[in-house]
């Protein structure tokens, strides 16, 4: 319950930015409007003030109790109704996690791979994640360094290539048909974004104050959203509105030397960012249910439970596209991130205020 | 037998039965005076000469009139023999241990303790040049059998008396003495009581080789997180970044600890050179080891699973060759593989005459027959051989990369490129999870410091380099518990 072991601010939003850096890849007009993609920057701006807003519950806990995570506040407040909340937090990473693996998997078979086995591509995603998650949060924070690192720079190289085919032209000014995209987008960043339960959870495990590094990282995603989809948009114009994943066919048309096929580094630095983010969900839930288990081993069957549980969610489905966009429809996806991330914090801080008698001020 | 007996007759049956049947081992009956006395020693560990000149010689010529033993051994041992080195010993423990160490040890009736005399002279090996860690610009010297040498080499580097060496003895049976060497002030006490502890619990009846205690020292993993180097000067080196030390008596090669991921780059070599080329070089080593490791497993995940990757040309051109041969291209890569191995295992085993033979049967089955044959491709072929010349160029993770490379084929043949990333992914997670003595192992990458990168991404010039010394157990990350062990 007590965090002991202890990764630096930096190794935490660097976790956190693959989390939130995955989700945004595979934003299309289907999920957040087909009028201006560049409206969503403003978007991701306002979820970002969201954010902030939200997190100021987290700081004010995380300072009264620097080594608790949330659910172990819960259950130090609550008792017996706070470890239905620490549950009821392993089940929201799972979902959050068959949700990422679900959409990847998406992502992988109507672009690159169609034939390939979606059953053992996920087997192998979530054994690498759990293997992670067992190892301990240094290891994962510490792997998410590398791959931010490889995520960054592969993603330059993309961008690099795609500068010969920016057209400034196909740019839209922005608002020109009202505001629908804005906050459709809006809607989409907060439903899929799960960073406030994870930082949640994760931010006890932080050695230095993060307050000014949170800034940071809250303000990355935009920057790297905003230049994303001025590319997306630059280069592919009304192409872009027409395809499933319009990064991912960004990435299909830069060209290097000769080396056409930069959407398989594409997909490839997004499976590295996935097992990170699916290693950072299975940590949470064994985080979350660290009252539970206690030794490693009994960790690593927790997690190998919450594996073989997202795996079948993930498979069932992806069988059918209608079901998954029923099932992860945003509002749906928007209630759970909305509950867990910021009206249990909220209540919760409230329920710590008034149990150490220091009122509501 | 634990005490020395003042009864001459009952040390010397001692002695005489725990050396039965010994060949090597020397006796000699004297009369000092009044007085019983005999000499021990193991031939071919001590020199009969350096004996009979310095101690048998004073010993017998010297009349010792005292009448008391304790007198007579006090003689010997201030006016007699005051020379010559002496320890005073008072256990059958340390008789036995000194005779093993090439020391000659006296008995004198009525008196309760012995005396040993440094009279060492065993045959050894002279400094040379390390085969196995040769250099351009650095110093000929490398490690030898004897211990002392050794420690002589180090001391002879680092002129300082913070330079410590505290002995200790390893291994129940062959009681080899060892060192642990590390400069005081620099080295982190808690990595020195780490290390020391571990060696305590080394329950080796013989340690014959440095490769012995490595796994006493580090939880079983890939990548070794024990250095090994057969150069004082890397030594010294590694011992002014904080690091320590074990030099083992009878093997040419002393470890040191913590030992990270970034090490495996680094040689003494580049600190000699030019920065900037220096730099070139590392990350010459760094593609090398990737290319080791991944190219086979992309070459054959891309040729079996996702052929669109490739460049149009190069595509027809790999279709083709694959087309005239019978095996997948999976087998393939895994067979010329295996067969390269099995050369390279020849060539290590073979009496040297027959090496070159080797060589050039394996060079011609390999290279042209199987070719030309239509057994393997030849895309293949060139896959394989730049990979395992890459594999040269990081010789420290040869026997890391032989074998990943072989899993990555493997993956790469049943998943594709996916598999590879995710083998990469899963590579990540374990050198990301493992530390040495309390240092992350893959530190300063990550966790990462800025500052750390001036002898890592480049290698910056010795004026920036030598303005200050963080040592190791400075590096982020640092400090916490092993899990574990």
């Amino acid at each position: 319950m007590k965090a002991k072991t202890k990764i630096s601010a930096l190794q935490l939003y660097m976790m956190l930015f693959l989390s939130r850096a995955i989700a945004g890849v595979t934003l299309n007009a289907g999920s957040v409007g087909g009028e201006n993609f560049l409206e969503n920057i403003f978007s991701s701006l306002l979820h970002c003030a969201v954010l902030c807003v939200f997190a100021l519950p987290l700081f004010s806990l995380n300072r009264t109790h620097p080594d608790l995570s949330l659910p172990a506040v819960a259950e130090l407040r609550m008792g017996a109704a706070g470890t239905v909340i620490s549950a009821l937090y392993a089940v929201f990473f799972l979902v959050s996690n068959a949700f990422a693996l679900s959409l990847f998997i998406t992502l992988l078979f109507n672009t690159m791979d169609p034939i390939a086995s979606r059953f053992s591509v996920a087997l192998a995603l979530l054994a690498i994640a759990v293997y992670g998650a067992v190892k301990g949060i240094e290891t994962v924070s510490r792997a998410a360094i590398c791959v931010t690192a490889l995520f960054l720079l592969g993603l330059t190289v993309i961008c690099i290539a795609l500068l010969p085919n920016v057209r400034p032209e196909y740019t839209k000014p922005v608002f020109q048909n009202g505001t629908e995209q804005f906050w459709r987008g809006a809607i989409v960043f907060a439903a899929r974004s799960s960073s406030l339960a994870e930082f949640a959870v994760l931010m006890p495990f932080a050695a230095e104050n993060t307050k000014g590094k949170f800034a940071l990282w809250n303000i990355s995603i935009p920057v790297f959203l905003g230049i994303l989809l001025f590319f997306t948009v630059s280069c592919l114009g009304e192409y872009a509105y027409l395809q499933i994943f319009p990064i991912y066919t960004l990435s299909s048309i830069a060209e290097i030397a000769g080396v056409q096929r930069l959407d398989a580094l594409f997909i490839g630095l997004c499976l590295m960012a996935l097992v990170v983010r699916l290693a950072v969900g299975f940590f949470a839930i064994s985080e979350s249910c660290a009252r539970f288990v206690r030794k490693t081993e009994s960790r690593a069957l927790l997690l190998g439970g919450a594996a073989l549980l997202t795996l079948m969610l993930s498979l069932w489905v992806t069988a059918d596209y209608e079901r998954f966009r029923e099932i992860f429809r945003a509002e749906f996806l928007l209630i759970l991130t909305a509950v867990f991330g910021a009206v249990l914090p909220c209540f919760l801080w409230i329920v710590d205020r008034a149990g150490r008698g220091g009122g509501l001020r | 037998m634990e005490g020395i007996s003042p009864r001459l007759n009952e040390n010397r049956e001692y002695i005489c039965g725990q050396f039965k049947n010994a060949v090597d081992f020397m006796k000699r009956d004297l009369r000092l005076g009044a007085h019983e006395a005999v000499l021990f020693g193991i031939d071919g560990l001590i020199n009969k000469q350096l004996v009979t000149i310095c101690v048998l010689s004073p010993l017998l010529r010297e009349e010792i009139r005292e009448q008391d033993s304790e007198s007579a051994m006090a003689k010997i041992q201030d006016s007699v023999l005051g020379a010559v080195d002496q320890a005073i010993l008072h256990t059958m423990r340390d008789v036995i241990d000194r005779m093993m160490n090439g020391f000659a040890v006296l008995f004198l009736d009525g008196c309760a303790y012995a005396l040993a005399f440094g009279t060492q002279g065993f045959e050894k090996r002279g400094v040379s040049e390390p085969e196995s860690e040769v250099m351009q610009r650095g110093s000929r010297e490398g490690f030898v059998e004897t211990f002392m040498t050794n420690v002589s080499l180090v001391r002879r580097r680092l002129r300082t008396t913070a330079l410590k060496f505290e002995k200790v003895t390893l291994g129940e049976e062959s009681r080899t003495p060892a060192a642990v060497c590390y400069l005081e002030g620099t080295a982190d006490p808690e990595i020195l009581e780490e290390l020391k502890k571990r060696l305590a619990r080394c329950n080796l009846q013989n340690l014959l080789a440095a490769g012995y205690l490595t796994g006493y020292l580090e939880r079983p993993a890939v990548f070794d997180s024990v250095g090994v180097t057969e150069r004082p000067d890397t030594l010294c080196g590694k011992l002014h970044e904080g690091r320590i030390g074990i030099l083992i008596d009878g093997t040419p090669t002393a470890l040191y600890v913590p030992y990270l991921f970034v090490e495996n780059f680094q040689t003494i070599d580049d600190y000699a050179n030019r920065p900037f080329y220096a730099a070139l070089i590392r990350w010459l080593k760094y593609a090398a080891f990737f290319l080791a490791i991944f190219l086979p497993g992309l070459y054959v995940g891309v040729a079996a699973h996702n052929p669109e990757l490739l460049p149009h040309t190069l595509l027809l051109k790999v279709a083709y060759a694959e087309m005239q041969t019978p095996f997948p291209v999976v087998v393939e890569a895994i067979l010329l593989y295996f067969m390269y191995e099995l050369m390279r295992e020849a060539g290590l085993r073979v009496p040297k005459p027959l090496s070159s033979s080797v060589s050039i049967v394996g060079g011609l089955v390999i290279g042209e027959t199987a070719v030309s044959a239509g057994l393997v491709s030849a895309p293949s072929l060139v896959v394989i051989a730049m990979t395992v010349t890459t594999g040269y160029v990081v010789p420290k993770l040869y026997e890391q990369m032989a074998v990943l490379r072989l899993v990555f084929i493997a993956v790469g043949g049943i998943w594709g490129v996916w598999g590879v990333l995710m083998g990469l992914t899963f590579l990540l997670f374990s050198i990301c999870g493992k530390s040495s003595f309390r240092v992350p192992f893959f530190a300063p990458v990550a966790p990462f410091r800025l500052f750390g990168m001036r002898d890592v991404a480049v290698r910056v010039g010795w004026k920036r380099l030598a303005r200050r010394n963080d040592p190791v157990q400075t590096m982020p990350g640092a400090g916490k518990e092993e899990k574990r062990f």
